[in-house]
């Protein structure tokens, strides 16, 4: 995985979880149930409200993993770790998918955002199969 | 199908057809704009009930309703009504799940192509249901499936999406090679 392109997972992965920290800033940030004051999204109008909320429904803390994997995203790509690393986001998604309900989960989270998880997880497992980059070359060498 | 279309193009213009190439900021927009649609419609459907209580019916159990009094076929209007309205909690569950593993799908770039079949697919299932719905545009759900279409056409995975690293490969089996 080249320079560029984990520049442009990780910038992209990490101003979405900057967004759903400001737009969940007034519920706890380890909250379980759902954001009801919304910032910049409390709107009773179908865009930006409703999308918004659909799109960064979640809490500080997921919005923070979210940037945490971001910067995983740039350090790890194209190495072994990232292996585990992104297997660990999409099974930790997946867990939370399965407590989604309409009385909230941990960390509030919605599918959006886990789907967004799921998918940096996703990138960063078959980023270890890419053999263009100086990390790739390095390996493949030994 | 191919044969047919060059046919149909004029030979001063076969130069014209040959140098049509999408730059991959193009693909890449339309296959996120794709995922963006998923991501901000997957969470309403909202386990365990789907919106269906003893007072009320509201969110997916609504739109189950819709197509099974409203469906655009009518065979379509039956399977709602039998099929799906009584298991409302399993088909809840598919789609909860469809849409989330399209998001994923998308965003990632990951055997887009599939995911693009599986897009339009479930769009065809949302406006056969709710098409003729009160207050619905029918256009809305020709326009996701031609957006997907777009999607496949352009294998839009391979840029800047996991298909492309996945595409490396020399070993990888047919079938993926296809999905991606």
């Amino acid at each position: 995985m080249t320079r560029r392109y984990r520049a442009a997972y990780a910038v992209t992965v990490a101003l979405y979880g900057v967004v759903m920290i400001v737009a969940n800033a007034r519920n706890d940030v380890l909250s379980s149930t759902y954001t009801r004051d919304w910032v910049l999204f409390g709107g009773a109008n179908d865009i930006p409200g409703d999308f918004g909320r659909n799109v960064f429904g979640g809490s500080v803390a997921l919005g923070v993993l979210i940037i945490v994997i971001a910067g995983l995203m740039w350090q790890l790509a194209g190495r072994s770790a990232a292996v585990a690393v992104g297997g660990l986001a999409v099974a930790f998604a997946v867990v939370l998918l399965v407590l989604y309900d309409a009385d909230g989960n941990l960390l509030a989270a919605r599918p959006a955002p886990l789907g967004v998880l799921a998918a940096a997880g996703v990138v960063l497992i078959s980023s270890a199969l890419d053999d263009r980059t100086d990390r790739g070359r390095d390996r493949a060498a030994r | 199908m191919s044969l047919w279309f060059d046919q149909c193009v004029t030979e001063q213009d076969q130069g014209t057809v040959q140098a049509l190439t999408v730059h991959p900021a193009f693909a890449v927009g339309l296959r996120l704009t794709a995922g963006v649609l998923w991501l901000s419609n997957v969470g309403w459907k909202v386990p365990p009930d789907f919106g269906r209580s003893a007072e009320r019916c509201s969110g997916l159990c609504r739109f189950v309703e819709e197509g099974a009094d409203r469906g655009v076929l009518a065979p379509w209007a039956w399977l709602m009504d039998n099929v799906v309205s009584p298991q409302l909690a399993v088909f809840g569950y598919l789609t909860l799940l469809t849409e989330f593993t399209l998001v994923v799908l998308l965003l990632s770039g990951l055997l887009t192509r599939a995911a693009a079949l599986l897009g339009a697919a479930q769009s065809a299932a949302i406006g056969l249901s709710v098409a003729n719905a009160e207050g619905e545009w029918y256009w809305s759900y020709l326009l996701m499936i031609a957006l997907h279409i777009a999607v496949f056409a352009m294998a839009a995975g391979r840029f800047y999406g996991v298909d492309a690293l996945l595409r490396q490969r020399p070993d990888l089996p047919r079938l993926v090679r296809w999905a991606t």
